[in-house]
Formats: structure tokens, sequence, C-alpha cells
């Protein structure tokens, strides 16, 4: 089992993540074979999204990825993915236009939506304004661990 | 024989010649001896005499001394006597300024009262003259209409008079027609010509009652005339009045000019309604602001005039208006929520309103409204919030990045570290840990002291708050093995308060009081209502304690305690300073006891806060 994780990681780092990750033949192939969850992540910072379309490859989860709010909205309704891990501030469309236009769809106003943002949580505006469309929870990225946000995925997936 | 003799005999004497050489001998000797002593004792005197000499030329000398000093203090005495009598002549002159200060003084306050007096009795006495002036009046204006009506009656029974003389010739004619007729008639002219002799008996009594009425009439004409005259000075007086009326009137307007000219120069809009709101004054800033004239608008309704929208142009209805509220409720009112005045061109600027309602012996008479154009000030409000938000995302997206990287490889998510390795990235990430604790510990104070901390009380169950709060540090206190506990006071309702603010609060002075406790220490937080109205959050630890010469820094921005200093790196020195704003920003306080330097004696600190939230007074007049 160890060497398997190995291997997958080897494919990950030479085909590219974002390859695996946004072929729908690879991960529809995944899915039907392991009834793997698919994720999607929309974030405009490389390395945060390469983080955690890395772990959640680890974690056997199917991550799918946008780099900001149109092309998540886009691939949401498109690809329908299990969950979706939205930041906030993106450019071309921000986080919460992106939260409103899914929840706008008929299939999109029930997925559940993990907030994932590095704004102050005390006292800001746009998490604010974000937190009027319903999304199903929120963490602060700098707050907590990477694995922290698998457990909360895995949490939320089963109820 | 004799010879013999005369040999002892000289011999005898020769004896005794030798006997009182001897004698002598001795004698000079002892007066040789006492004339040595005397030589001796002569000398002895020469020394004292000289010594003497001496002695007297120094007494002679502080004799001379002592003869000027006693000069010089007589001198000084004789100036000092002069300085005192002039002193006491200064002294005597000030004292009877004084006295005549004293009785000019009196004097003054004599004339003073007098004055007042004399004041209140001119006042009295011209407000009898009003009264009688009055009377008088009153008296003149009767005795006209009786004057009148007497003269009617006295030329009606003049009209009478003349009547009743008209009748007596022709009685006169007709008794003199009846002699001629016949001697029967004579009798009745007879009775006729006393008839008429009645007749002018009558005539003449009523000639002589309007006699008395013409009598009558011309003292009431007398009466008339003096009333004339009183009138005239009445008149005159009455002049004199309005004069002076006039004068006070005319510097009663010049003062009310200038401080029309002061109230319309100010420097905010400002409008002043009467007690219906109606616009009274306008300033030319409110004309500017509001983009009216005041010709347009005074006297007309303010509410109506000047529309008042929300952020969204959502009309503020009339009775939420400052001034209404102002009106009705008698206070200064400021309006909370931004106001925005909605211009007749469409366009709206914010506003900061403050209406204060004018009272006159308790009763609303009018409000006075002070506004000014706030736009500028949200555009900084507004900038303020954005930095401290692009900063805070910015600076954590690439402490996060750093984190989630070193927490991958430390998990073997991607293969195993050796021991060296593991060890080198634990420290990557834990100095990422505090960069990233620092880097919001920053962005809350700056958020602090730019003044975009918004206090937002909500109603919030502060048992489940804390105990989420213990939840998170749960590892750490667990870690070090300390024993802790947590007493909450069940018959506590629900408070108050910005929940995200207490949790800053409690999240602060506990990991306080766990990161200074010792190993094996003990941590006891208790919550219970205080003073009826506020709640009382008590934190001790068996920590370090903080040093007395240091427990008034404690609360200082960036200030940290020696005695942690050294022993833990990690702190920020800006949470107690956190703590602070936050808590008194929202009505509440925060103190602590600590047995200082006195290691292990650990230290307590008390958070006290409104149930009720922050309480905001509203401002009576």
């Amino acid at each position: 089992m160890f060497r398997g994780v190995i291997y997958i990681m080897e494919i990950v780092k030479t085909s590219s993540t974002h390859f695996l990750a946004n072929n729908p033949n690879i991960s529809n192939f995944k899915s039907s074979m392991k009834k793997q969850k698919t994720v999607l992540i929309v974030e405009d910072e490389k390395s945060l999204r390469g983080a955690m379309v890395d772990i959640l490859c680890i974690k056997n989860f199917i991550p799918i990825f946008a780099k900001n709010g149109r092309e998540g909205v886009e691939l949401a309704l498109s690809r329908h993915p299990d969950l979706i891990l939205l930041d906030l501030v993106m450019p071309e469309m921000d986080g919460t236009a992106a939260l409103t236009a899914i929840r706008a769809d008929d299939w999109g106003k029930n997925v559940p939506i993990i907030i994932l943002t590095n704004l102050r949580t005390t006292n800001d505006q746009i998490i604010a304004d974000a937190m009027t469309h319903n999304p199903t929870y929120y963490l602060v990225k700098s707050d907590c661990k990477l694995h922290d946000i698998v457990k909360k995925i895995e949490v939320v997936l089963k109820s | 024989m004799k010879q013999k003799n005369s040999i002892s005999a000289a011999d005898d004497i020769i004896l005794k010649l030798k006997i009182l050489a001897k004698e002598k001998e001795s004698v000079r000797r002892k007066l040789a001896v006492t004339a040595a002593k005397l030589a001796v004792t002569a000398e002895k005197l020469a020394a004292t005499a000289k010594e003497k000499e001496s002695v007297r030329r120094k007494l002679a000398v502080t004799a001379a001394k002592l003869a000027s000093t006693a000069t010089k203090l007589a001198t000084t005495a004789k100036e000092k006597e002069s300085v005192r009598r002039k002193l006491a002549v200064t002294a005597a002159k000030l004292a009877a300024t004084a006295e005549k200060l004293a009785v000019t003084a009196k004097e003054k306050e004599r004339v003073r009262r007098k004055l007042v007096i004399t004041a209140a009795k001119l006042a009295v006495t011209a407000e009898k003259l009003v009264i009688t002036a009055a009377k008088l009046a009153a008296t003149a204006e009767k005795l006209a209409i009786a004057a009148e009506e007497k003269e009617g009656v006295r030329r009606k029974l003049a009209i009478t008079a003349e009547e009743k003389e008209d009748v007596r010739r022709k009685l006169v004619v007709i008794a003199a027609k009846l002699a001629a007729t016949a001697e029967e008639k004579e009798d009745v002219r007879r009775k006729l010509v006393v008839t008429a002799a009645k007749l002018a008996t009558v005539a003449e009594e009523k000639e002589g009652v309007r006699r008395k009425l013409v009598v009558t009439a011309e003292e009431k004409e007398d009466v008339r005339r003096k009333l004339v005259v009183i009138a005239q000075k009445l008149k005159n007086s009455h002049e004199t009045l309005e004069h002076k009326v006039f004068e006070r009137t005319k510097e009663l307007e010049m003062s009310r000019a200038k401080e029309e000219a002061i109230l319309l120069s100010i420097g905010d809009g400002l409008l002043v309604t009467d007690e219906k709101g109606n616009i009274i004054i306008i300033n030319k800033t409110a004309e500017k602001l509001l983009g009216i004239k005041s010709e347009e608008v005074l006297g007309k309704i303010f509410s109506e005039e000047v529309v008042l929208v929300d952020e969204k142009g959502v009309v503020i209805p009339p009775e939420k208006h400052p001034v209404e509220m102002a009106l009705t409720g008698s206070v200064t009112t400021a309006s909370g929520p931004t106001y925005y005045y909605a211009r007749k061109d469409k366009t709206k600027f914010p506003m900061a309103i403050m209406a204060t309602p004018v009272l006159l012996n308790g009763k609303v008479i009018g409000t006075i409204k002070i506004f000014r154009d706030i736009t500028s000030e949200r555009e900084v409000d507004k900038a303020k919030t954005e930095f401290v938000s692009l900063a805070s995302h910015q600076l954590r997206t690439p402490l996060s990045a750093v984190s989630w990287y070193a927490e991958m490889l430390l998990a073997g998510d991607v293969g195993d570290l050796n021991e060296k390795q593991k060890k080198y990235l634990d420290e990557v990430y834990r100095s990422n840990q505090r960069m990233v604790e620092l880097v919001n510990a920053l962005l809350d104070v700056s958020s602090l002291e730019l003044g975009t901390f918004l206090i937002e009380p909500e109603a919030i169950d502060l048992s489940k708050l804390v105990q989420s709060v213990i939840d998170e540090q749960k590892s750490q206190i667990s870690a070090k093995q300390i024993s802790f506990s947590f007493l909450f006071e069940k018959s506590m309702s629900k408070m108050r308060a910005d929940p995200k603010h207490i949790r800053m609060v409690v999240q602060n002075i506990l990991s306080n009081a766990v990161k200074y406790t010792h190993e094996g220490g003990r941590i006891k937080l208790s919550i219970s209502v205080f003073e009826k109205k506020n709640v009382l959050i008590k934190l001790s630890d068996t920590g370090y304690g903080i040093p007395k010469n240091q427990q008034d820094k404690i609360f200082t921005k960036l200030f940290r305690a020696d005695n942690v200093r050294d022993k833990d790196t990690d702190g920020t020195g800006l949470g107690l300073y956190i703590v602070k704003s936050i808590v008194e920003n929202s009505g509440g306080k925060v103190w602590f006891e600590s047995l200082g330097g006195k290691e292990n004696k650990g230290t307590t600190f008390y958070v006290k806060l409104p149930l009720n939230g922050k309480e905001v007074l509203p401002v009576s007049i």
C-alpha cells in the first residue's frame, strides 16, 4: 500500500497534477473503480492550489481545480463535483460571486461548499458578505493544517 | 692683768666684730639671695608686665574692633529703625488706604443698594404710571362719553324749553282771543292765564334747570380740558418711551444680526427649525451642501424639504429623521447608521447629523441640526479597512504555502525523512506558525488602531464560546500536564457581546496562562455574574507571575516581561494590548493580581464585561 502511494505521487509529479486532475477520462475511471469523491478546488494561488491537489490525491480524492471564480463556476456546473473548496479573493470573478452563481443553479444549491480564505475572520466585510450566500463551512488557511482540511471534507461528505 | 683684760676685751671685741662680720656676711648673703630672688621676681614681673602689655594691646585691638562693630551695629540699628519707621509709615498709609477703600466699597455698596432700590422703585413707579395712565385714559374716555351725553340732554332740554315757550305764547294768544270772545270765557281765560302763569313758572323752572345744566356742562368742559392736558402729557411720555424702545430695539437688532452672522458663517451645515419642524434658519454651508436656497425653504417643514435615504437609496421615514427624533424625544440624536441626503439632482452624499432640541423652560421650542458631508472620511475608513484586509490576505498566503508543504513533508506524505531532516523541518514549521501568529496579532493591532474594529454585539452563549476556546488549546494544556478547571455560573443568562472579540480575549489570556505555567501547574477559569450587570471572567494560574516593577507596563504594546522573555521566545507582546483594547472598547475592564517576581505564585486575570453589550447612553440636555 505504501508503494502504491509513492507510485501515484510519481504520476502526479511527472505528468502534472493539473493534467491528471482535470482529465475527465482518468478521474471518471478512478471514481468508477473506487467510488472516489471529486473535489473542486477554486484557488488562484498556484502554490496553495498545488498543495491541495497533492494532498487530495494522496488521500484518495479526485481533485479538479480552477484558477478563478469564473472557471470555478463553469467546472462546477459541468462536472458536478461532490464538494467545492472555494477561495474568496480571486481575479476575474471573486469567491462570493462564484458562490452566488453556483447556489443559483438547481444542482448547485445543495452542493457542499467550504470557503477557504486567508482574510481576517474577526472583522471582514468580504467574509460577512460571503456568509450570507449559505456556504457549508468556512476555514482560514493559515489557521488550519492541510490534514484538518481533509478531515473537514471527509466529515462534510459523510453527513 | 689690765693688759690681759684689755687683750681679752679686744679679743672679745674682735670676736664680737667677727661675729658681727659673720652676721653681716650672713645678712649680706641673705640680702644677696633676697636680691637674687628679687631680681628673678623683677624679671618675672617684667615678663608678666610684657605679657600683660601684649594682652592689653590685644584687648585694645579687640576693644577697637568691638567699638567699630558697635558703631556699625549702631548704624545698622539706625538704618533698621529708619526702615522700620518707613515701613510703619507705609503700613499706616496702607491701612488708611485699605480703610478708605473699605469705606469706599461700603459707600459703593450702599449706593449700589440705593440704586437697586431706586431702580425697583422706579420700576414700580413706572408700572404705576402705566396703570394710572391707563386708568386716566379710561376715565377720560368715560368722561368724554358722559359729557357728550349731557350735552345731548342739554340740547334736548333747550329744545323742549323753546317748544314750551312757543306753547305759552300760543296760549297767551288763545287767552287773548278767548278774553275777547266772552265773559264766560273770561273765567276760562283767567284760568287759562293762571294756567299760563303756571306754565310760565314751569317754563321758568325748566329754564333754571337748563341753566344749571349749562353750568354742569361747563364744569364738564373744564374737566375735559384738564383731561386733554393729562392726555397730552401722557402722549409726551409715551413718545419718550417709544423712542427708548426704538433705540433698544435697534441695539437688540444689531446684536441679533451679529449672532446670526456668526451662526450663518459656521463651517458645518446648520439648520434651525421651530417646534413644528419649520425651517427658520439655514446657513450658507447648509445651502451649499443641500443644494437649496434659503428663500426656497424658509418656513417650510424640514422633513419635507430634506430627503434622507439610506445606503441603498431607500427613503428614511420622517419620524426617523434626527430632527424629528430631537423634537419628539427631547434628546440629542446623532444619526446612527449613515444617512445620505438625496439632492434634487439625484446625487447623494453621506451625512453626519447631530440634532439637538432647543429647550425653554423644559419645553421644546425648536431644534438645531449640525451636519457635514463625510464622503472623504468614509473613503478614508474604507481605504483603511481594505488595507488591513489586503495585508492580511497577502501576508498569510505565502505563510500558508510554507506551512502546508512542511506539514506534508513532516507527515511523511511524500516519503520518510531522516531524524535530522525532520528536526530541521519542524523548526521551519514552528517558526512559520509563529510568523502566522505574529501577522495575525499585528493585523488585529493595526485594525484596532485604525479604528476599523467594529464592536457588533449579539446574543451569545458565553459558556459554549469559552468551551470552544478551551478545546482549541486542550492539546497544549495536556502536553504540559497542567490541571485545568472551568467553572461556569449556570444562572447566567445569555449575554450580549461581539463573539469574535470575546473569543480573542479569552484566547489570549488562556494561551498566556498555558504558555507561562510550568509543567504540572494549575489553571482555574471561572465565569460569574458580577455586580448584576456584568460578567466576570477570572483566570488564575500557578505560573511565573509578573515582576512587580513591570506590572504597570504589562498592557503596553510589544512589552514582554523579563522573566518570560528568556523562557519563552514565542510571545508577540501584543496579546494583552489587544485584550485591553477590546475590553475597553466594549465598555469593560481588565486587571490582574500577581505576587510579582515570586516565581510560581502565579497570576490571576480578571475581565469584566457588560452583560448587555456596550452601554450607549443617550445625551440629555
